[in-house]
């Protein structure tokens, strides 16, 4: 039993649990992630490619700052944090106590397979009888997954002993004697059976062994067996070398203490099989989307080649059919990212073969938000895939071809025939399986779809305080809304383990409040986890940026190096001569001692090696064994006892580079000594890492007093940083002061007013209004900002007070604190005792006047927060402007909320949906136009409920739960006209009147309306944001949005450390979204800050100062901005703290001024004459 | 020739192409062991002098591994790779030299087979080119 308070549990694996995990343990936290399944990482490990870059990228939320550590590999084949234990075959089953201190019990099912003695040889899987579906590439939805507490619910690929040969039809005969039990039913190899007979075709469930691997280099890389299928014949028992299969093991329970849990359990997809209309399960070339995946993938079934299931012929035709089980009556809700992928799929199928035809047959194209919409613009155009709006019936099979025939109904009424090779359901996002159960027994309440329940204006919390949640169990959506979630569920997850224990009682259920405030009874204590200022080295900054320190520089003594050849039990030392390579290797230069062990991964074999160390004094460690992702740290680890220090140790992976892919073994030997060789002679050059030793400011700006910008600053304020609130206008809450209501919430003025008033009243938080950022400088951990500041006086302006409506009681006799500092500021305060807080905040107000215009203010922080927002597009056509009775729908709502609007004379209201978007000037979607159509369509019809309602749109984006809200608003009589961009709607005033006429061109038909009233959906733009971006050397997409170092993966940050965006000014969201990411920017910064000094770098750039010439070459090609030109000597710089290792200054560096430590060209030239001789 | 075995030296990139040649390992893809391996960070810190010291040095080719285009941990260094072994093999060509002996090949890291693919017809390549006259051009 672990009891270790301030553990956080993160119930499941996937992505966003991945990555919750990791931003904790960047924030110096423990924390427990577990899973039922036996291996981590989801759905994603499922899925190659993400759009909208097709690509993976899933290593760029690997930590960027202490990267050392842990940021060394794939992040699909390793986790390694020290401050991260996984725990895979595991469940949540009770959870009793408060938050903070949380007592949860787990339940660990039988680990048949003890994964730390497993070595992943693959030997069990040779002699096992047994073959069941593959459930990787055929997902649980075609093989029911057995339970999780009886049997790992999830498995894998087989061992392939040769690459891409499908099944003969005697392993299918063996498939369908695979004992089957209820549970699994349809049997899935029912479809291997109706191949056509005498044809290869193509099993999507390929077979595996019942013991085996989800698929290959999992997390953790260690075998498990499907008990289900098991026959417990035991001759795995008998043929593991290392003895780690006990066919005996039983579950276990284990308690621990912990101080918040976060569930992202994630979803499963739809089952289609119980829609017969499509011919799922019956129809072989039927396929779901996670199988199309699958089929696309080089690991896949098909080896990458698109053949089709029934006889293995190209597929030609493909039809995508969106919206299988979701947004129907049962499932009213939208799966958020079906469009996305289906148009992914479509384009990598092209890219495969680009004469392949691809139609993705839709009712709504929802590529809403920043970058989806130039997505779908590239699917049509770029690569020629079909859009067909209509939704299909059913599909039917020929018998002879097994073609498939689509009929559809057109919008006009018609049906349409089709014929296509290959069918995919583009199948929604349903709650996880287990994730009912695990809702009850936590006490957390669900909706009505089995999603975890949250309010728009917490998105991260559950109805059990303490509990918090993000990911796709929260709601269907795509990677990069649950990556936003994850941080912000990691951000609330650790504020919570600051409470104090005991000073606030369970059970409380969330109030909708939206922010996290410490009051006074659970004052926040000092973070835990963070160096207190006082301990921390004393380095300063010289020149902003640049660390005054040396870098240490190699060990004077000649070195001494230990060379380790792990056997394998056999493994590595069956094609390979081991005692060869030990004996050529005691030859080499500086190797005192080489020697062969059994299993370096056992710890016995483990702690032979490190006394062996440490008996020669070894102080550089060679070490020849298998794939280094989980292996590596533990050797790190254990050889730091022996005093080899991290950098010291190198490992060559002989047994999945040599002994496994090779059958020669004298050739194979002689590679392995080359590569041996190769390590040698690297580590003869290695230089020790440098220490992070420089402090870093605990200070946050924020830039913008939005909705967004409050949140975030409350957040930190949680976290215990001091934050800036940086406010362009004269008051508070920016746009969010003129939303009324939303769709999930008809009084949004309350919960705004809550959110400002906490601001006001939170010590942490010093709110500059009227104040300008104008320049920024320095780096993450050390940045001086200026502001330019209105130095009068500051106090609540009139208009505020009107724009954040009535319901403010004493808030507005609250402080802001003023910018030019009143004497009695908490930051002046701290100034001038700048070490008596374990947060310093370092002021200095420049030598202005108090009075008079032009005051400047520069503040030290470590880390700056944009959220600058956005507004409302105003538009230029549809006589906007012209007429009165147009109006915006931001406008359109102000009217519905002011008095006697129920009086006016207002009985029809046409709305245009996309009014200025979605088209070649502003290619993107606004993403909250259509909820704000749906919300004040609502409102109008509950004012007057005779009034007529017409929304002329493209594609109407409620996403997600938004869609009950489009399905009500259909019921209550709210009509829906479609257009396309190519004919917009025609608005003119005639005769005192409007008159809107379009064609719907579905229905075929001309409409014609005379509203009362226009309201444009015109889109947010972002605000004027250049001179900020250029302060900061950021880059601003062709739309003004700032870009992010990464769509998917990393939402909230730039290349540029230190600097993180939230809300519009990263690119439209709504409230929901926007809070979320001003929580993920919170943590994003927590994350950079949290352990108050530099990490070391261990790969890292240097400058040879005599060498530089200082061209700035280098500088150019940063692309981390980690190269700075130092003015005084003319020469280039490394901010180590920004430096990624990447190598690329050293490569255009033309006086070999840059070298890469861990990696500089002595080095390579070493190993390649090692590897060459 | 037909006994000729060269000497391949690859760089690859740690995030996907190293990893592709450990999934492939993984996976018991069988491929000839001439390609020896170098870990880099990224194919962008691939000195074209790497290049050209391996070929020197008795190399009969050299391979550079990198994450396929877009995917590159470090953002674009594999596109910096990509014109700078352009115009590498444009300088070797107009030298005279071997240009066709320096591959590079875009390898994500799931992409195992793929990986084997290569290791096997560069291989096969080189063979049938025999060796390199650039080898031990370095004394000369
Ligand atoms: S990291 Fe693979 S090419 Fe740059």
């Amino acid at each position: 039993m672990t009891s270790e308070q301030g553990t956080i549990l993160i119930v499941g694996a996937g992505v966003a649990g991945v990555r919750a995990a990791l931003e904790l343990a960047q924030a110096g936290r423990q924390v427990c992630l577990i899973d039922t399944a036996p291996n981590i990482g989801g759905t994603l490990s499922q899925l190659d490619n993400q759009f909208p870059t097709n690509h993976c990228g899933m290593c760029k939320m690997l930590p960027t700052l202490g990267r050392s550590r842990v940021a060394e590999f794939c992040l699909r084949r390793s986790l390694n944090h020290p401050n991260i234990t996984v725990m895979p075959h595991t469940e949540l089953t009770a959870l009793e106590g408060w938050p903070g201190a949380f007592q949860v019990t787990l339940r660990k099912a039988a680990r048949y397979v003890d994964p730390a003695r497993c070595t992943a040889c693959g030997v069990c899987a040779q002699v096992c009888p047994v073959e069941i579906p593959d459930a990787f590439n055929a997902p649980s939805a075609r093989r029911k997954a057995p339970s999780p507490d009886s049997t790992p619910p999830m498995a894998a690929v087989p061992i392939v002993p040769s690459q891409g040969t499908p099944s003969s039809p005697g392993t299918a005969a063996v498939a369908l004697r695979t004992p089957d039990s209820e549970l699994r039913t349809p049997n899935p190899n029912l479809r291997i059976a109706e191949k056509t007979p005498g044809v290869a075709g193509v099993e999507i469930t390929r077979l595996r062994k019942a013991i085996g691997i989800r698929y290959p280099l999992a997390i953790p890389n260690a075998y498990s067996i499907d008990m289900q299928a098991c026959t417990k014949c035991g001759a795995c028992v008998e043929k593991c070398p290392t003895r780690a299969i006990d066919l005996a093991a039983r579950e276990s329970t284990a308690t621990m203490q912990v101080g918040a849990v976060v569930l992202s359990t994630g979803f499963d997809e739809f089952d289609p099989a119980p829609l017969g209309q499509f011919g799922y399960g019956r129809f072989p070339n039927v396929v779901t989307s996670i199988e199309f995946e699958r089929l696309l993938s080089g690991m896949g079934p098909t080896g990458g080649a698109l053949l089709r299931p029934s006889d293995g012929k190209p597929v030609k035709t493909i039809a995508f059919l969106q919206c299988v089980g979701s947004r129907e009556r049962k499932r009213d809700f939208c799966s958020s990212a079906c469009c996305m992928y289906a148009m992914k799929e479509a384009m990598l199928a092209k890219d495969l073969d680009s004469t392949i035809q691809a139609a993705v047959f839709f009712m709504d194209m929802r590529a809403f938000g920043r970058e989806y919409h130039k997505y779908y613009e590239r699917a049509k155009k770029e690569y020629g895939v079909e859009f067909v709006r209509c939704r299909v019936s059913r599909v039917r099979q020929r018998a002879s071809t097994k073609d498939l025939e689509l009929s559809a109904f057109m919008a006009d009424g018609n049906i349409t025939k089709r014929e296509f090779d290959l069918v995919v359901l583009s199948v929604g996002q349903t709650p996880s399986k287990g994730s009912a159960r695990l809702l009850e027994t936590l006490g957390v309440q669900a909706n009505e779809w089995g999603f975890c329940r949250t309010s728009e204006a917490s998105p991260v919390r559950t109805s059990r305080e303490g509990v918090f949640v993000c990911g796709s169990l929260a709601g269907p959506k795509d990677i990069r809304d649950s990556m936003t979630e994850a941080c912000a569920a990691a951000a609330e997850a650790a504020s919570v383990g600051k409470l104090e224990v005991g000073t606030r009682k369970s059970e409380q259920v969330s109030d909708g409040s939206l922010f996290r405030v410490p009051t006074s009874d659970f004052q926040v204590p000092s973070p835990n986890f963070r160096v207190p200022a006082s301990t921390l080295p004393k380095t300063g900054h010289a020149q902003a940026g640049v660390s005054c320190v040396p870098p240490p520089s190699a060990p004077s003594h000649k070195p001494r190096v230990g060379v380790f050849v792990c056997a394998c039990g056999g493994e590595i030392g069956r094609k390979l001569d081991t005692g060869k390579l030990v004996e050529w290797s005691k030859m080499q230069r500086d190797v005192e001692l080489a020697t062969e062990l059994g299993y370096l991964c056992f710890d016995d074999d483990l702690k032979e090696m490190v006394e062996a160390a440490k008996s020669q004094a070894i102080d550089r460690v060679a070490i020849a064994a298998c794939v280094p992702y989980g292996f590596k740290a533990k050797f790190e680890r254990a050889l730091a006892d022996a005093g080899v220090a991290p950098e010291f140790v190198r490992v060559v992976n002989v047994r999945e580079h040599v002994a496994w892919v090779h059958d020669d073994v004298a050739a194979a030997t002689e590679k392995a000594t080359a590569l041996v060789g190769a390590a040698i002679a690297q580590l003869r050059y290695e230089l020790p890492s440098i220490p992070g030793s420089e402090q870093l400011d605990q200070g946050v700006v924020v830039v913008g007093g939005g909705l967004c910008g409050m949140a975030c600053a409350s957040a930190l304020a949680a976290l215990g940083f001091d934050v800036h609130l940086v406010e362009k206008g004269k008051t508070l809450c920016g746009n969010a002061a003129d939303i009324r209501h939303t769709l999930d919430n008809p009084d949004f003025a309350t919960v705004l007013n809550r959110a400002r008033a906490d601001i006001e009243s939170n010590k942490r938080v010093h709110v500059h209004l009227e104040s300008e950022v104008v320049a920024v400088q320095g780096h993450v951990g050390g940045f001086v900002s200026t502001l330019s500041v209105c130095s009068k006086p500051r106090r609540p302006q009139p208009e505020w007070r009107s724009a954040c409506s009535d319901a403010q009681g004493g808030a507005d006799e609250r402080r802001v604190a003023a910018s030019d500092g009143a004497s009695d500021s908490p930051a002046t305060q701290i100034s001038s005792v700048p070490h008596a807080s374990p947060l310093p905040l370092r002021r200095d107000v420049a030598a202005a006047p108090p009075e008079g215009e032009g005051t400047t203010l520069e503040i030290k922080h470590g880390a700056l927060v944009i959220a600058t927002g956005g507004r409302e597009h105003v538009p230029s056509s549809y006589l906007f402007g012209k007429d009165e009775r147009i109006v915006t729908q931001h406008a359109f709502e102000k009217m519905l909320f002011e008095p006697g609007f129920e009086k006016r004379d207002i009985k029809s209201v046409v709305m245009i949906q996309c009014v200025e978007s979605r088209d070649e000037k502003r290619p993107y979607c606004s993403r909250i136009c259509c909820s704000q159509a749906l919300k004040n369509a609502r409102r109008l019809r509950e004012l007057k409920p005779d009034a007529q309602v017409v929304v002329l749109n493209r594609d109407l984006m409620s996403y997600g739960f938004r869609e009950q809200w489009y399905t009500k608003a259909r019921d209550n009589g709210v009509s829906f006209v479609r257009y396309e961009p190519e004919r917009k709607p025609e608005v003119s005033a005639k005769e005192g009147k409007l008159h809107v006429s379009v064609t719907d061109p579905y229905v075929a038909a001309d409409f014609t309306f005379e509203p009362d009233l226009l309201v444009l959906s015109t889109g947010v733009e972002p605000n004027d944001t250049a001179p900020l971006a250029r302060a900061l050397g950021l880059e601003l997409d062709c739309d003004g949005f700032f870009s992010e170092a990464e769509v998917k993966f990393r939402p909230q940050d730039f290349l540029k450390e230190g600097v993180f965006v939230c809300g519009l000014a990263a690119g439209p969201c709504g409230i929901r979204e926007a809070l979320a990411q001003a929580g993920s920017a919170a943590q994003r910064v927590v994350a950079a800050l949290a352990q108050g000094t530099t990490h070391p770098a261990r790969v890292v750039s240097e400058v040879n100062e005599r060498r530089c010439a200082g061209c700035e070459m280098c500088i150019a090609m940063c692309p981390y901005s980690a190269r700075v030109k130092d003015p005084r000597k003319r020469i280039a710089r490394v901010l180590e703290a920004q430096c990624q290792g990447c190598g690329v200054c050293a490569t255009v560096c033309p006086s070999g001024a840059t070298k890469i430590r861990g990696l500089s060209d002595k080095q390579v030239f070493a190993a390649l004459d090692a590897v060459l001789t | 020739m037909s006994d000729f075995e060269p000497k391949i030296v690859g760089f690859f990139c740690n995030w996907c192409t190293a990893t592709a040649a450990d999934l492939a390992g993984t996976t018991r893809m069988q491929y000839p062991p001439n390609i020896r391996p170098i870990r880099v960070m990224c194919s962008g810190t691939v000195d074209p002098v790497y290049v050209i010291r391996a070929l020197l040095n008795g190399a009969d080719a050299v391979i550079v591994g990198g994450c396929r285009p877009g995917d590159c941990h470090y953002v674009s260094g594999n596109m910096k790779a990509r014109r700078r072994m352009a115009i590498l093999k444009t300088i070797m060509k107009s030298l005279g030299l071997a240009e066709d002996r320096v591959w590079l090949r875009w390898i994500s890291a799931a992409e195992g087979p793929k990986f084997a693919k290569i290791a096997r017809e560069m291989t096969e390549e080189i063979r049938k080119k025999g060796p390199s006259e650039m080898a031990g051009a370095w004394e000369a």
